[in-house]
């Protein structure tokens, strides 16, 4: 029958001829629509809204979608979930062009959608630019009830398709993979107009010991101003001193043993035009402090300090990636997060436009052994290596970190990692905007736990402006914290024994998160990203029913714990590939910078709410645990301990939750209650002065810390006294862990490499930043 | 007699259906070639050189898995037809599983099921 009659011309007759083809066409269609088989390429929050979907409140099951397949092989439909960047691009691409036909692809979330929020140099504006996409999902990220809507649609949309069309549509797709492999997206976007910012640094000299002491060994010349703002102990040192300066740290009585962070700082109309920032700190002495080397524009030349402490390579590689600074004896000096694709550029700088992104070359066939991008410091074997990725779209490396193993058989004899394949502009967002629309790109810096990112950011904020929040503030942000704290230790267990290959503990774990998440939800709006704290305190109060809600978690989760307990502790299968795997030496943990569960498992009892108290934190007991021998099973059992001590906190917290405002009524930096914003004007200019220029702190520069579910969170603020923040670097717990993951898994068997990458909690979001 | 029209439909029948499944998929399916799709799957990253050996070791852990997983295979028709086997037939599976045991505490005294 020809296809193009017009549906009055069927007759009867016509109709009874072809209703067995008709029927087996639905038939096929039909079971077509039932067989989906999706393959989760899961790379940010949303892959976290996507566990939710795949466990118990949810069940993706339901839809038959339960196995999920982590290859392109076996699955016919793509689930993109969370950002795409660049970087990843061409991954995805392999992925999709792998994908036997028919296949289709879900675009989960408004980054995979449309890059969301993140109109920066490295986020892919939209998967589309480089594979077809059948079903979007709003959101960020969407709720659960909406992917399983957008399974649904699927179906139907299969189901409607007749045969014709799913041919012309698998006929334009495949030109569609044609074209779109030849022109590589390549977007530009006009530079914007930068302001010229005068820039002044406050200078108070301060007569501190140290400053003596140092002056007195590196003599008068190496020191060239120090200040104190805000408790923060700022030292420049010229830059031939630098190397000494840093040696000497480590001795008494300065005795620094931990290397947190290294920023680069670009004053763009000063000469000499770029800071390089270190900051360091002594867990014998408790104090910090932070030593500043300019380096000039025009020969970006510095000392590489990773000779006298290791954890410096990556940071020098970071400040290599975005500023461009050339480290003299650096080991291994090459990008670490940006792509191939910037050449000399450099995206940190305040001439790079924020959103300018750069070509990248998409695979087409496999890469000939000449042309194999340089492996750093890798021992080549005298027989053939093999040399195998692990990651980036692996479950076990949680979809965005990349090992190259170079293995013997099932040892790993040499690796070397990629990381940046989340890396979506944090600090150049920040950067563009203002200090409040900030904390939605915070709580999106570690997604498992986004409540703690946003109260550590408020508090560095707040840190610099010298403001402290009303007692109610402060207590709920430890309750919001600490419940937060055990939602992402609940995950990184979960996750972790889940690679093991004990998929029920995960579930029972996933339920204790599910009724964070209710809570969290009444309170904001939001289940995952709440942008609930505001600078000053937060946005609402709580809902009347909180306490209750609170109480009835408290009363939940001991049982989900004892489970836990049950399950794994107690597994004697569990502990055999957990004891002894992937330990960390004290000496270890603390030349990397480890912080958090990750340094405590390994014997140091080093926690900010305890040294260094916050938010009323020396008003609550509990206690920090610490482990002996740093191994998975030890970062395990410290991690139960701590949820255990989370609920402590929050069981007297709340029931000592002080009444009274929930921010200051401070017009120069928390809005006015809405009624009043409507009914007077003082209010209504208040509301329009904050939001169109922000809360302007003074001029100066702070490291706001705080103990964050991974470990210390820190925010290194660069103020100009403008409504933008000059400058954020984020210090992130994750960044210090995974640099030691190489240097780890050499000798391990891959096994042991999955074990060892799940018990540090890898969290892409503020790994990369 | 009859037990053998039996298997031979059921010879028959496996061919069928195993057949008619990969026709089917093949000509109900759209089929576009080409790309990347015959690639070695790595994560994601197109791989950078073909794999040149692999390890001896995994021979012998492919061939020990064989073994025993063909081993517990017999058991299957001898679970099930344990009941008309009575004592006598009983008796000789244990004697089967003995001589398993004799090779597993062999192997495993050996280390053969360490990789190194």
């Amino acid at each position: 029958m020809d296809v193009s009659n017009p549906v009055s011309d069927f007759t009867e007759a016509d109709v009874s001829r072809n209703i067995l083809a008709t029927r087996l066409d639905a038939l096929k269609r039909w079971a077509k629509s039932g067989s989906l088989w999706p393959m989760p390429f899961g790379t940010a929050c949303c892959a976290i809204e996507f566990m939710a979907v795949a466990s118990e409140r949810y069940d993706v099951g339901r839809f038959g979608s339960e196995v999920l397949r982590y290859s392109p092989r076996q699955a016919d439909v793509l689930m993109v979930l969370g950002t795409i960047t660049d970087k990843m691009g061409p991954v995805l691409k392999t992925i999709y062009d792998q994908m036997a036909e028919p296949k289709w692809v879900i675009c989960m979330g408004a980054c995979a959608t449309s890059g969301g929020f993140y109109r920066s140099y490295h986020v892919m504006q939209g998967i589309d630019e480089i594979i077809p996409v059948d079903i979007y999902i709003p959101g960020c990220p969407p709720t659960p009830e909406a992917v399983l809507r957008s399974i649904i649609m699927l179906e139907e949309k299969i189901r409607q398709q007749g045969v014709a069309s799913a041919k012309r549509e698998f006929a334009e797709r495949a030109q569609r993979l044609h074209t779109h492999t030849e022109d590589a997206s390549v977007t530009s976007l006009d530079p914007p107009s930068l302001e010229l910012i005068e820039f002044s640094t406050r200078t108070d000299d301060v007569n501190l010991p140290w400053v003596a002491e140092l002056t007195n060994r590196l003599g008068l010349a190496a020191i060239e101003t120090a200040t104190d703002f805000r408790g923060d102990f700022t030292i420049r040192v010229a830059p031939g001193a630098l190397i000494a300066a840093c040696r000497l740290l480590r001795e008494a009585p300065f005795s620094m043993d931990m290397l947190m962070d290294i920023a680069g700082v670009d004053y763009w109309t000063r000469d000499p035009r770029f800071d390089v920032v270190y900051h360091f700190y002594s867990s014998t002495q408790r104090h910090r402090i932070r030593l500043k080397v300019g380096v000039s524009e025009s020969a970006p030349l510095i000392d590489s300090i990773a000779g006298e402490w290791p954890a410096a390579n990556w940071y020098e590689r970071e400040v290599y990636d975005l500023y461009g600074m050339q480290f003299r004896g650096h080991p291994d000096l090459r990008r670490i997060l940006t792509h191939d694709g910037f050449g000399d550029l450099h995206p940190m700088r305040k001439d790079y436009p924020p959103g300018l992104r750069q070509p990248i070359r998409y695979p087409t066939e496999a890469v000939p052994a000449a042309e194999r991008s340089p492996r750093g410091e890798m021992v080549p074997l005298d027989i053939h290596p093999t040399i195998m990725n692990i990651g980036p779209s692996h479950p076990s490396m949680h979809g965005t970190f990349r090992l190259i193993a170079q293995v013997d058989g099932e040892r790993v004899v040499d690796a070397d990692v990629e990381l940046g394949y989340l890396h979506r502009n944090f600090e150049k967002m920040a950067e563009t905007h203002t200090y409040w629309q900030t904390i939605p790109y915070c709580d999106r810096l570690n997604y498992v736990s986004p409540m703690c990112n946003s109260v550590g950011f408020a508090l560095a904020v707040e840190k610099l402006l010298g403001v402290e929040v009303p007692d109610r503030a402060q207590v709920l942000r430890v309750i919001l914290n600490e419940l937060s704290r055990v939602m992402d230790h609940a995950v990184c267990i979960g996750t972790n024994v889940l690679d093991l290959g004990l998929m029920t503990d995960y579930f029972y774990l996933w339920e204790l998160r599910e009724q964070i998440y209710d809570l969290l939800e009444s309170c904001s709006g939001a289940r995952l990203h709440v942008s609930y704290v505001r600078i000053g305190g937060f946005s609402d109060d709580v809902p009347p029913d909180f306490v209750e809600q609170v109480r009835r978690i408290l009363h939940a989760a001991p049982r989900i714990l004892k489970d836990t307990e049950t399950l794994v502790t107690r597994s004697a299968i569990a502990r055999s590939r957990m004891q002894g795997v992937g330990a960390i030496s004290q000496k270890d943990a603390l030349e990397f910078g480890f912080t958090g569960p990750n340094l405590r498992a390994s014997g140091v009892a080093y926690d900010v709410r305890k040294d260094h108290p916050y938010s009323g934190y020396d008003q609550w007991e509990f206690e920090i645990p610490i482990g002996r021998q740093g191994d998975v099973f030890d970062r395990y059992l410290v991690r139960m301990e701590e949820m255990r001590q989370s609920l402590r906190i929050v069981g007297q917290a709340i029931e000592n939750l002080p009444e009274g405002p929930i921010f200051w009524d401070d017009p120069r930096i928390t809005l006015a209650p809405k009624h009043r914003v409507y009914t007077n004007i003082e209010d209504l200019m208040r509301q329009f002065k904050l939001i169109m220029e922000g809360i302007k702190p003074p001029v100066g520069e702070v490291y706001g810390f705080s103990e964050a579910a991974n470990g210390e969170l820190g925010y290194y603020i660069v103020s100009d006294g403008g409504g933008r923040p000059y400058r954020i670097k984020v210090r992130s717990p994750s960044f210090a862990h995974y640099q030691l993951y190489p240097r780890m898994v050499r000798g391990m068997d891959v096994s042991d490499v999955i074990a060892t990458i799940g018990s540090l909690n890898i969290v892409a979001g503020e790994l990369d930043r | 007699m009859n037990q053998y029209i039996a298997l031979l439909i059921y010879l028959i029948v496996s061919v069928l259906v195993v057949l008619s499944m990969s026709f089917a998929s093949e000509m109900l399916g759209p089929n576009v070639p080409g790309g990347l799709k015959k690639l070695t799957y790595e994560s994601g990253i197109v791989p950078e050189a073909p794999v040149g050996y692999f390890s001896v070791r995994f021979y012998r852990v492919a061939m020990l898995f064989m073994i025993f997983d063909v081993a517990i295979m017999a058991l299957y028709p001898w679970a099930t037809t344990l009941s008309s086997l009575k004592a006598h037939g009983f008796y000789n599976g244990l004697a089967f599983f003995a001589i398993m045991a004799v090779a597993f505490v062999y192997v495993w005294r050996k280390g053969g099921f360490q990789w190194h």
